[in-house]
């Protein structure tokens, strides 16, 4: 099986990709971590990379006290509601990474509709903060110290000393990890932070990589209909970042797919999804025959 | 297995209709982003909501309603402004701006079209300010429809389109419906621009900021949505109009400006012009356009002008050159170099006036030179033996001959200064300047006889009392006129022979300061032309201690004669001194030998023998002419406790003199005597005589009967009566200075130089021949020109004539049948 990663296949659309890896702190040390366990399986006993340098020790403090900045609102101008949940945070931080906030905040002087409060009702809080967390901390993973179970389960499985055990991977699942990434280049892309959809891309290759490595999909199927579910609807057609990615797993296993119940509701949920599939199959079939 | 990398051609799923929630309700919500965009237009946008209009425009697109979405903008925008902007622009549109700028005169008054012009420009700087922020904000609201559907679509952005659609609906729109009424507000609004463009050249007060606003909506507007920058609305619809406009606005002002302003007010005038337009550009139209007008300045005031301006009678640079007026040649050089790199028009007229000038000195030293009209021909005065008349028209010469130096120099300087102030060190005019010197310089055939003049009498005299510094910058002067003179030889003819009187003579102040001549000379012309003068000096050296050894020679003779005359030689090399010009003699005729009395002659023997004994084999030739003498006379009769004088004479004199000691008292001698005795040649004779009995203060001798010329009749006694308070006296001889050659001394010189350039000349062909063994004639003759040019310029016929002769001689031979002409060197 060849293990190149999808993503140095295909031209970069983002500018920033290798940026903001490089720049990701401690956190990113975990991310780092999830694309080591996938690349170096051929040589398991082949220690990672334990020790960060100093210069992201440096990056991980400014991170953690911009971050203590959104857990405090410490300071903040511009209170953002979403669902009943309020986030207050600072037009500096989240202007400056995202075109939407640009405009809505920093827009034409007069007598434009610039205000201290933005509401949000269209997405879960939790994609919210997730949104928000990346704008603070250049992570959405970041795992909050005082609660471990959010979203821990990547911190946990990825630890160097699980490296090599597929077991203790597959012990513990990964429901929502596609669909996250998902959530967040769709909300990169929805609110212009270009960044953000960047790093999620990038995770959800490695994610989508790692599931077909380990031959978890039957056990995620939840997350990947959910995921296939929120490339349909919230990104646009004509970006085939995820799609293509999602398109072509599919189509690999698709026999097995097609087995599960949760899969045939998506294609009925979907039907774009279900006609693209079913337009490269055709185009498949014509280009065997030949 | 792959994961990716599949090139697939794209089919798109339909664009409405698939699956069951795609549905929005596109109405209800465009009807609301409407109604906002009408808030934002109305400028009533506080209090919507950024965020929900942005959902808004997303889902739309995010459903592929992108389209529709945009197209249902633009509908709204160009509804917009084609019903509320632009009749509000209209309603601020005065008739009698439509009839201006359709070309038709008004009877409104320059205030009232003044005014109507800043209402129209005030009102559309405030729509398209009211534009711009609007389509901002629409912007910010329909950001993802840029991103996603514009991008993909390959459509203009929201701005864009609307941009142009300002353009034309607001702009363009024809005011009156049919075909042959196409005027247009941005027609009018450029008729109002150059209007107030053209009250701001006549120094009227405008508003140039309101002015710049409207331009830079101009700027900020393209002729299409790709938006190239040479499609700018301002290149294509305002400039080309702008420009036509200043070419007839200068194109009128230059020709009435010249019909009224003298030189210095135009040059002025086209300069503020110059940068009035420059100010213009950056101020209150585009940088854009500031290489265009400038252009058009240069070109309608300057250049078309220019060539008059510099020959305006009365002010134009002739006037300024004698006026010193440095800052109007400064801007006339400006305009100049503006106009036309290589300034021809100002060299020319420039150049002219340096000719000109230069003429007028030589003229007026001619003038100055023939100023008290000789009584008849020069020659009679020498004949006559006339003593004082034509010592002044000499004297006078001499002075003539420094003026025209000094008037050169002063000419120099002034165009130095023009050369440094006004033309910034223009090298192409240096060039030109030189070139002028030259011409006019070498045009007086004395120039160079004038100018070792001008070296003798400073070396003499000037120079006493300057420091280092002031000698050095007066020799420096010298040498920059000696740069222009192309006859080197002549120059250098003239100055041994007047630096040999210098140095026999011991009339030079400062051997420093001739010395630091010498060197200046050699940087200035080379080494092979100042050898020979170096050969002088060192003959002069030489002679010093060639004197002192024959002094001591003496001493251990020990021939202790009280009555032996002191003596002290200096012995000349007689191919580098100028001998012949110090006595003129025509060549082969036989130079007289001056008998000596018998105590110099025998001292004459004795150095002889001391001589010959260390250089055998040299021919020692005495030069009576050339020396002085000092001698010690008693006069019986003089008043006072002490009755000897010492005479400082010159050695004929001394000779003269010297007879008299024979004589008895009272006994006189006839001039014939004089010469037979001696056989000095009549006209040094005279001369000495004269001054010795007719001069007033040094009259040894007496003359019978008593009158200036000396005839061969005359009787001289001596002079017991003589008295002098002076215990020494200096007898001058009237030629022992250096002068102004008179016309036949004149002759004399040019035929004995151009005897020496034939001789030059014919080495030359020599040596190139020796070298190139066969050349044809107009080779060889470029060839020599070329080689000589640094000393003389070669005639061409005397080039030829040496070649003529050099073949008879059979050192060339002719090249039989050989066409173009050529020569062969016969070894």
């Amino acid at each position: 099986m060849s293990n190149t990663s999808p993503s140095t296949n295909r031209p970069s659309s983002w500018a920033f990709t290798s940026t903001a890896s490089d720049i990701s702190s401690s956190t990113s040390y975990q991310t780092n971590q999830l694309c080591t366990m996938a690349l170096t399986t051929k040589q398991p006993k082949t220690p990672s990379k334990a020790a960060s340098p100093p210069r992201s020790v440096a990056k991980s403090e400014l991170a953690q006290s911009f971050g203590s900045l959104l857990t405090s609102g410490k300071g903040s101008d511009l209170t953002i509601t979403c669902r009943g949940e309020t986030f207050r945070v600072h037009k500096a931080i989240v202007c400056l990474r995202s075109e939407f906030f640009t405009a809505a905040c920093w827009g034409c002087s007069k007598g434009s509709y610039a205000r201290d409060y933005i509401d949000l009702p269209d997405h879960d809080p939790e994609v919210v903060r997730k949104a928000l967390r990346y704008l603070y901390y250049l992570n959405y993973n970041y795992i909050d110290p005082e609660t471990p179970d959010n979203t821990g389960s990547e911190s946990t499985t990825s630890t160097p000393s699980d490296n090599g055990t597929t077991s203790s991977t597959q012990k513990r699942p990964r429901p929502s990890s596609l669909a996250l990434h998902a959530t967040n280049y769709g909300i990169g892309c929805t609110y212009g932070i270009p960044e953000l959809s960047s790093l999620a891309r990038d995770k959800f290759s490695t994610a989508l990589h790692n599931m077909v490595l380990h031959g978890t999909a039957a056990r995620s199927i939840g997350d990947l209909t959910e995921a296939i579910h929120i490339i349909f609807t919230t990104t646009p057609e004509n970006d085939i970042c995820l799609r293509e990615q999602i398109l072509d797993y599919v189509q690999l296993d698709l026999k097995f797919l097609l087995g599960l119940r949760e899969f045939k509701k998506v294609l009925a949920r979907c039907p774009e999804f279900a006609f693209v599939l079913l337009v490269r199959e055709v185009e498949d079939r014509e280009l065997e025959r030949e | 297995m792959m994961l990716a990398g599949r090139g697939r051609n794209k089919i798109r799923p339909p664009r409405r209709g698939l699956g069951t929630n795609d549905n929005v309700d596109f109405d209800s919500m465009w009807a609301e982003l409407a109604s906002s965009l009408q808030d934002i237009h109305n400028k009533n946008a506080s209090q919507l909501s950024f965020e929900a209009l942005y959902r808004n425009a997303y889902k739309l697109v995010l459903k592929k309603r992108g389209d529709v979405l945009y197209e249902r903008v633009k509908e709204f925008e160009e509804e917009w402004l084609a019903n509320e902007v632009q009749p509000q622009i209209l309603e601020v549109l005065s008739p009698s701006l439509l009839l201006a700028s359709t070309g038709g005169s008004t009877i409104t008054t320059a205030n009232e079209k003044r005014a109507a012009g800043e209402k129209l420009l005030r009102a559309l700087k405030q729509a398209w300010e009211d534009h711009n922020l609007c389509m901002n904000m629409t912007t910010d609201v329909l950001m993802y429809m840029d991103r996603v559907y514009c991008k993909d679509f390959r459509k203009p952005s929201i701005f864009t389109a609307s941009m142009g659609q300002f353009r034309d609906y607001v702009l363009r729109t024809p005011l009156q419906p049919g075909p042959d009424h196409q005027i247009s507000i941005a027609q009018v609004l450029n008729a109002v621009i150059l209007d107030q463009v053209r009250m701001d050249r006549e120094g009227d007060i405008i508003d140039k900021s309101l002015l710049k606003s409207c331009v830079y909506m101009l700027e900020g507007l393209y002729e299409t949505e790709q938006e190239e920058e040479h499609l700018k609305l301002y290149l294509t619809s305002f400039e080309p109009e702008f420009l036509r406009a200043s070419e007839e606005f200068y194109r009128h002002e230059g020709s009435t400006l010249l019909l009224d302003a003298d030189a210095g007010t135009f040059c002025k005038h086209a300069k503020k012009r110059v940068s009035e337009e420059e100010d213009r550009c950056r101020s209150t139209l585009s940088p854009l356009t500031l290489g265009k007008i400038k252009l058009v300045v240069e070109t309608e005031l300057i250049k078309n002008h220019l060539r008059e301006v510099i020959a305006l009678e009365g002010s134009g640079v002739k006037y300024m050159i004698d006026n010193d007026r440095t800052s109007e040649l400064e801007m006339m050089y400006d305009l100049s170099a503006r106009v036309d790199p290589k300034k021809e028009d100002l060299k020319k007229a420039i150049q002219a006036r340096i000719v000109e000038q230069g003429n007028d000195v030589n003229n007026a030293t001619v003038a100055a030179t023939q100023a008290p009209p000789r009584p008849s021909a020069p020659n009679r005065d020498r004949a006559d033996g006339e003593e004082k008349a034509p010592e002044k028209p000499v004297n006078l010469q001499t002075t003539a001959a420094i003026n025209w130096v000094d008037a050169v120099l002063r000419l120099k300087d002034k165009y130095d200064i023009f050369f440094t102030q006004a033309f910034q060190s223009d090298q192409g005019l240096q060039t030109a300047f030189t070139r002028s010197f030259t011409d006019f310089i070498n045009a007086f055939e004395r120039s160079s006889e004038y100018l070792s003049l001008f070296f003798d009498e400073n070396m003499k005299k000037g120079i006493k009392g300057k420091t280092e510094n002031e000698v050095d910058e007066l020799l420096d002067k010298g040498i920059i006129l000696l740069r222009y003179i192309q006859d080197k030889d002549m120059f250098e003819r003239y100055y041994k022979k007047h630096l040999s009187r210098r140095l026999l003579m011991k009339r030079a102040i400062s051997m420093d300061a001739e010395r630091q001549m010498i060197s200046k000379m050699k940087m200035e012309v080379g080494n092979t032309f100042t050898q020979r003068i170096e050969a002088m000096f060192k003959d002069m050296t030489v002679s010093d201690d060639l004197t002192s050894q024959y002094k001591r020679h003496v001493a251990q003779l020990g021939d202790p004669d009280p009555k032996r005359a002191e003596m002290e030689i200096n012995v000349l090399t007689s191919t580098m001194w100028p001998l012949d010009a110090m006595a003129p003699y025509s060549e082969g005729e036989n130079r007289p030998r001056c008998i000596f009395p018998s105590q110099i002659e025998r001292i004459k023997q004795g150095f002889e023998k001391f001589y010959l004994d260390k250089h055998s084999g040299r021919q020692l030739t005495w030069q009576a002419n050339m020396g002085t003498a000092d001698i010690r006379a008693y006069f019986p009769e003089m008043k006072g406790a002490k009755k000897t004088r010492e005479l400082n004479v010159s050695t004929y004199a001394m000779v003269i003199l010297l007879l008299f000691n024979d004589l008895l008292p009272g006994h006189s001698i006839t001039c014939e005597e004089i010469q037979a005795q001696t056989n000095i040649p009549f006209n040094e004779l005279t001369r000495n005589l004269q001054s010795l009995a007719v001069a007033n203060k040094t009259r040894i001798l007496v003359k019978e009967p008593m009158s200036k010329d000396v005839k061969l009749t005359d009787k001289f006694y001596f002079n017991e009566q003589f008295y002098s308070q002076f215990q020494r006296v200096k007898i001058g001889v009237i030629t022992a200075g250096n002068k102004v050659e008179d016309s036949t001394e004149r002759s004399e010189t040019e035929k004995k130089n151009n005897d020496t350039r034939g001789g030059v000349i014919e080495a030359a062909v020599v040596r190139i021949m020796k070298q190139r063994k066969e050349l044809t004639h107009q080779k060889l003759i470029a060839e020599v020109i070329q080689q000589l040019t640094a000393r003389f310029l070669p005639d061409v016929n005397m080039v030829k004539k040496r070649i003529e002769s050099l073949i008879e001689r059979e050192y060339l031979e002719r090249i039989e049948e050989k066409e173009p002409p050529a020569y062969r060197y016969l070894a």
